[in-house]
């Protein structure tokens, strides 16, 4: 489609659906439709939590029946048929039940979320009882006028029009919001927390904005409930609607945006035909849930492609078509990076004790901005305890740590990573679903904040940024020599490629200082050298590079500075040449007393004890 | 006193349905929703067992506990393991839900709507123990569910295959890696799972009748179970179970019935801030 | 291999998938309609049959609609279907007749698994697509009824069913609507009179805490007032297997008397806890515990000091007050289905379908019209009729009290109407045949 009919198509296609009444829909299909729209903002909302966040807070039936509640408490008691006054009393209300409740999630995960949250659905009737007066418990809540907009009723066609409308423009929000830095950092939440904090990103925050958004469409799509029934009862909000809510959701695709429509119409109609089955409808329908669980558990896009691969391996579909594998060209010096400015990162006396067992004792080192520090020792020295402390995973026991002038030790990681510390991981957390250039811009997404407002309403200082951001990006990814990788997904590359594109991550967030983790080891040739001289870059600009490293031959090439580490403790401090022939360091390496030269013939240490203390 | 026996008592009931949940999650990383209606089938099978065929106590209950274990069997065979082998949890929580409204759907077209009596496999006399009443078979099924969930946890930290069933829940790839068959793991778990629900249907249907509501009164009961408890250990789930029939059963016999449901989510949000794995650590805490 | 194996049970499985969902949507209707001469017993897709029974003058005209709306899926549905095959034998027998003012009836039926939304979205596609009913059985319990009575008063569209909140005998906010089963409180003034006769000064009630339970535990409160005895309550939980801390919080409170409200399970479990307390007090299920099969599912000894309020004339003895539950009885058994759903709910379900069209033909009669409106405003008028058409109890009903007014649209029944005998059984006739006298 070209860049014009795109828009264009979509705009006859939302008049279609709006004047659909109009061209001879009765009133029932008007209410099916009515009743899948609601249905859709309801599954978009747990979208939000599942499928960007990784969360299983299904608990979206909650919000749905307080959004319901609070429209219709307000219109009955009050005696207020006006519906944006009963949207902005449920959004509110929705929006405090949403954090309240989203407390919970911010230490659980995994099953443990799952169930408090099913939970919820269960409260329903006994605090609906509880509050009796203003909701009739059991009995239901009577009475509930027509709702009017700016004094006009919204009755039968009228009604479908705002219905219709409201669902759009929230579509549209939440496309605008997840197709975004915010969504892509949504993304990096799921796949890992600890990538996330220490790209700057806090957590609970994170995840407290992330229930805060999935909460909303289900306030408001409560509030049609109401308006749309005239009545309100508890049996409305049932368990089984928490799992027509979560099915719908997983068959659509969680991370679809529109995917939520299509599960919701399928779950709004398949279960009402199930019911012509009368007394084997339950059979039929948990039939129907787990054929819906085997086939779609990608959702529909996932088992549409699925169909496709498997189809072209059979040769169905004519021979595949040769796939550009990216595979990064040769560099040169291609270009310098602008001038970074490092900081000093001193750690003095720094100790943590787990248990009885001093991991770090009492260590004493720094790094110049403009050199490559770099930290070595053999397994259980504590180089990577080291890494954690400076990074804020863990406290330490004592000691100081500093960036320039500020102190470190006491921040939180996603705190220490806004103060200017990068870090990449021996094992890439890389997270789905994010292309290369989105993922290398994800470094900049607390440095370089873009807010909510502009986001959604893709402002003009929005554009332009993430314009700039992405520019930036693909930069520094060419600059590189990945710049072929930019496009593809980044969980699809090869290893080489994905610590290269760390470190262009960490580039875009222009640190203070660069911690580099193990970010040598399991690479070939031809990737080491890439990375050398990236590192070479990243010097020359003036950057402070922390590299803990196994592969001795590296840290000789690159390194300005060596510390040696051994049980925690530093054992030597000095120049490539005076560590390799410092006596002590051969033997805390090889256990035998062999000179330097022999060492560095000896290669790369094995890589595969890569794991460090 | 009689409050604390009747708490155990369905306290029993929902550590059943953890020690369940538990086996299975431990061994696959899946939760079986269906679990609970395994249990109510428990209570159907011995029912076929013990009247439709008028077969005599013990044969009933092997029965009853072959019965079930062959549907557990079939249900990992059908609606988990196509999802497993993708890595897809998150499907197979819609599937087991699948499963257990297959079933509730199912025994209520067979058997209909009445409860079913079930013959007591022990007099009915109720016992005064402790200044507090209780029934026979309600005390047999506090024991067993102790003794069943201590053999568990005692089997997953001293044997081979039970460390496996630990490494599995932690990390399913490297323990695979490692040479565990995890497929047979889950198989496994799902048949000692249902075997364990179908021979203790006796006692449980002495509780609660064979009904076809079973299913869905103790499933998520038994989810607040193991949260509180700590998912994957079995001595979580049995703590968490009797915690949560005690709450139950103390917050119904003071307050009115709104308030049991409200008392024993604030203790699952009390206990999970505090110890956000449960009170045991959840072994089992995978991600979807 | 493996890729070939995978691809074949793919193409096996969604293909397999496919045509279901494709039977699913194309066959499942979302509304059944029956003859009046096929009682439905929950077969998908039987097409309707003309409506002609063997009879002396034939019905013609166009057919009067009576729309059925039940849950038919969850394990209520036995009672749905008993209520539907009350209709159908009233249908027959007014078909026969020369139907309702010349229009023969047919009946059709929708599966709400108890759920309101859905019951309104039925209505809903009934209405928009020409179907619109003459008159309807509006689900049956106050949600769904409340739910259902915004729009059939819109359409003005006579409805009637047994649910039992007072709140919907309303007639000034529902002129269209009646009931013909009575309230929660109708089992009351029996209950005060023993109450009475037997000195207590305090009853436990033990109900469940849902709509019919609250309201139910609610008319014993009201309806006791006023004679000095106290009443005290403790709900517990629909889905609870254990009552003993109920039965303990009640008991601290030492009643003279202790009130059963409960079905199914819950009923069970009252009683099991009762004894397990070896709490030996007076216990009387009430009207909805009282259908219960008790002899069944509980030993003799397990029954002692419990009776139930039965309605008088469910008693085989007193059969011959009333000829018309003969009929009935021998026309739902002759129905394809009927006697099995007969021995398992009871005769009162079936009557309370049976007595919803019989009320409706009657005020039809008195309005010669079928149109809601006229039904309704002549069914106001009904006073004390005498030689009534339905199922009612005592020779001219005045047990059963279907005594309409312009303010009150639900039976009313007196306090000779219950009695309290021990537990029993319901049998083959859908009677209740209770062993021992009342007490």
């Amino acid at each position: 489609m070209t860049r014009l009919s795109r828009p264009a198509a979509t705009v006859v296609l939302l008049a279609l659906i709006l004047a659909l009444p109009w061209l001879g829909v009765n009133a029932y299909w008007t209410r099916e439709i009515i009743l899948v729209a609601i249905l859709s903002l309801v599954v978009s909302g747990l979208n939000v939590s599942l499928g960007y966040a990784g969360e299983l807070a299904v608990g979206q039936v909650a919000l749905y029946a307080s959004g319901a509640y609070v429209a219709g408490y307000v219109s009955v008691s009050h005696n207020q048929s006006d519906i944006l006054l009963a949207l902005v009393a449920a959004i509110v209300g929705v929006v405090l039940i949403g954090l309240v409740t989203g407390i919970p999630g911010l230490r659980l995960g995994g099953w443990s979320l799952a169930m408090v949250t099913f939970f919820l659905v269960l409260l329903i009737p006994p605090v609906l009882d509880l509050l009796q007066k203003q909701t009739g418990g059991s009995l239901g809540l009577t009475g509930i006028p027509i709702p009017t907009l700016f004094g006009h009723q919204l009755n039968g066609r009228s009604f479908y029009l705002f219905v219709v409308a409201t669902t759009m423009v929230w579509f549209a929000i939440f496309r605008n919001l997840v197709k975004s830095p915010h969504g892509n950092a949504l993304l990096v939440l799921k796949q890992s927390p600890i990538l996330a904090s220490s790209l700057g990103i806090s957590v609970y925050r994170l995840k407290l904005f992330a229930y805060v958004v999935g909460a909303i469409p289900a306030g408001v799509a409560g509030v049609l409930f109401a308006f749309l029934s005239g009545y309100l009862s508890p049996d409305s909000f049932t368990f089984s609607l928490a799992i027509e809510i979560l099915t719908a959701s997983i068959v659509g695709g969680s991370q679809s945006v529109y995917g939520a429509i299509f599960g919701a119409a399928l779950l709004q109609i398949v279960p009402e035909r199930i019911a012509s089955f009368q007394t084997w409808s339950l059979v039929v329908y948990g039939g129907f849930l787990v054929l819906a669980g085997l086939l779609f558990s990608d959702g529909a896009v996932g088992f549409a492609r699925r169909g496709l691969v498997m189809a072209r391996r059979r040769g169905l579909l004519g021979a595949p078509a040769s796939r550009r594998v990216a595979v990064p060209t040769a560099i040169k010096a291609q270009g310098a990076l602008e001038p970074l400015g490092g900081a000093v990162l001193s750690v003095s006396g720094l100790s943590k004790l787990f248990g009885g067992v001093a991991a770090v004792d009492n260590v004493t080192l720094d790094a110049q901005p403009g050199q490559v520090t770099a930290l070595i020792g053999p397994n259980g020295s504590g180089k990577t305890t080291l890494l954690n402390l400076i990074c804020g995973y863990y406290r330490p026991t004592s000691g100081h740590i500093a960036l320039g002038e500020r102190p470190l030790e006491s921040r939180s990681p996603d705190r220490t990573a806004r103060a200017g510390v990068a870090r990449t991981f021996q094992t890439p957390q890389i997270p789905k679903g994010l292309t290369t250039r989105a993922f290398v811009a994800c470094g900049a997404f607390s440095t370089d904040r873009i807010g909510v407002v502009p986001t959604i309403l893709r402002l003009p200082s929005f554009r332009r940024r993430t314009r700039d951001q992405d520019a930036r990006s693909l930069r520094l990814l060419e600059l590189l020599g990945i710049g072929d990788a930019a496009d593809e997904a980044v969980s699809s590359l090869p290893l080489g490629t994905r610590r290269l594109v760390e470190v262009a991550r960490s580039l875009a967030s222009s640190p203070k200082v660069f911690l580099f983790d193990e970010v040598g080891s399991g690479l070939d040739e031809e990737d080491l050298h890439r990375l050398e001289l990236a590192i070479d870059l990243i010097r020359n600009a003036g950057g402070t590079v922390v590299l803990v490293e196994h592969n001795f031959p590296l840290v000789l090439k690159v390194a300005d500075r060596i510390h040696v580490l051994s049980n925690g403790a530093l054992l030597a401090t000095g120049t490539p040449e005076e560590i390799q022939s410092n006596a002590r360091v051969l033997e805390e390496y090889t256990g035998s007393r062999v000179s330097g030269a022999a060492l560095a013939e000896v290669g790369p240490v094995d890589d595969d004890d890569g794991g460090s203390a | 006193m009689t409050t604390v026996w009747a708490g155990l008592a369905i306290g029993a009931l929902f550590s059943l349905v953890a020690i369940g949940y538990n086996v299975v999650l431990l061994a696959s990383g899946v939760f079986n929703f269906a679990y609970a209606q395994l249990v109510m089938l428990g209570t159907y099978m011995t029912y076929v067992g013990l009247v439709t065929l008028h077969a005599p106590l013990l044969v009933g209950i092997l029965f009853a506990g072959a019965c079930v274990a062959t549907i557990a069997v079939l249900e990992e065979r059908l609606a988990i393991r196509p999802l497993t082998g993708r890595d897809d949890l998150q499907g197979t929580l819609i599937t087991s839900i699948g499963v257990a409204i297959f079933l509730d759907g199912l025994v209520l077209k067979i058997w209909g709507s009445q409860p079913k009596t079930v013959p007591d496999p022990v007099s009915t006399k109720a016992l005064h123990i402790f200044g507090g009443t209780v029934e026979p078979s309600d005390l047999i099924l506090i024991v067993l569910v102790i003794v069943i969930a201590l053999g568990l946890h005692l089997w997953s930290r001293f044997t081979p295959a039970g460390l496996a069933s630990l490494a599995a829940a932690e990390d399913r790839d490297a323990a695979m890696a490692r040479g565990v068959n995890v497929r047979r793991l889950t198989i496994a778990a799902f048949f000692v799972a249902g075997l364990v629900a179908g021979l203790l249907g006796v006692f449980v249907a002495a509780r609660t009748y064979a009904v076809p509501s079973l299913g869905d009164n103790e499933a998520l009961t038994g989810f607040v179970a193991i949260a509180i408890g700590g998912s994957g250990s079995q001595i979580g789930g049995l703590i968490g179970g009797f915690t949560v029939g005690l709450v139950n059963a103390f917050a119904a016999r003071y307050f009115n019935a709104d308030w049991p449901d409200i008392v024993v989510f604030g203790v699952l949000i009390t206990v999970l801030l505090v110890l956000p794995r449960g009170i045991f650590g959840g072994a089992a805490e995978r991600r979807v | 291999m493996a890729r070939k194996a995978a691809t074949t049970r793919y193409l096996l499985v969604s293909g397999t998938a496919a045509l279901a969902l494709t039977a699913v949507a194309a066959c499942g209707s979302s509304s059944k309609s029956s003859s009046s001469t096929t009682a439905s017993s929950g077969s998908a897709g039987t097409t309707a049959t003309s409506t002609s029974s063997s009879g002396s003058v034939p019905a013609t005209g166009k057919p009067f609609i009576f729309l059925y709306d039940g849950d038919f899926t969850s394990s209520i549905s036995v009672y749905s279907q008993a209520e539907v095959l009350g209709l159908t034998v009233a249908a027959d027998q007014i078909n026969a007749a020369g139907g309702i003012q010349g229009h023969p009836i047919k009946i059709e039926q929708v599966n709400d698994q108890s759920n309101p939304t859905t019951a309104v979205n039925l209505l809903q596609q009934k209405l928009s697509s020409g179907d619109t009913p003459n008159a309807m059985y509006p689900g049956g319990d106050s949600e769904t009824t409340t739910a259902l009575l915004s729009t059939l008063n819109r359409q003005k569209i006579l409805a009637i069913d047994a649910a039992s909140a007072s709140s919907l005998n309303d007639p000034s906010k529902y002129p269209y609507y009646f009931g013909d089963s009575e309230l929660t409180n109708g089992p009351i003034p029996a209950f005060l009179a023993l109450a009475k006769s037997k000195g207590y000064k305090k009853i436990a009630v033990v109900y469940g805490n849902d709509v019919t339970g609250q309201a139910t535990f609610q008319s014993y409160q009201q309806g006791l007032a006023g004679s000095g005895i106290s009443v005290v309550g403790a709900a517990y939980d629909d889905t609870a297997v254990d009552m003993t801390p109920q039965l303990e919080q009640l008991k601290a409170q030492n009643p003279d008397a202790l009130v059963v409200s409960g079905y199914g399970a819950p009923a069970l479990y009252i009683i099991k806890s009762r004894n397990q307390l070896g709490w030996n007090i007076p216990s009387y299920a009430d009207e909805v515990a009282s259908v219960f099969p008790w002899t069944t599912s509980l030993p003799a000894s397990a029954l002692t000091n419990l009776y139930v309020e039965e309605a008088k004339e469910l008693l085989p003895a007193n059969i011959g007050d009333q000829p018309a539950i003969s009929k009935l009885i021998s026309d739902a058994q002759a129905q394809p289905g009927g006697s099995k759903i007969l021995a398992e709910t009871g005769v009162q379900v079936v009557n309370v379908g049976y007595n919803a069209l019989e009320i409706l033909n009657f005020g039809a009669q008195l309005a010669h019209s079928i149109s809601g409106a006229a039904i309704a405003s002549a069914l106001d008028k009904t006073g004390s009729p005498t030689n009534v058409p339905w199922v009612g109890f005592g020779p001219n009903d005045e047990y059963g009290g279907m005594l309409y007014t312009s303010t009150n649209h639900y039976p009313v029944e007196d306090a000779n109407y219950y009695v309290f005998v021990a537990p029993g059984n319901i049998n083959s006739q859908g009677l209740y045949e209770a062993p021992g006298a009342s007490s």
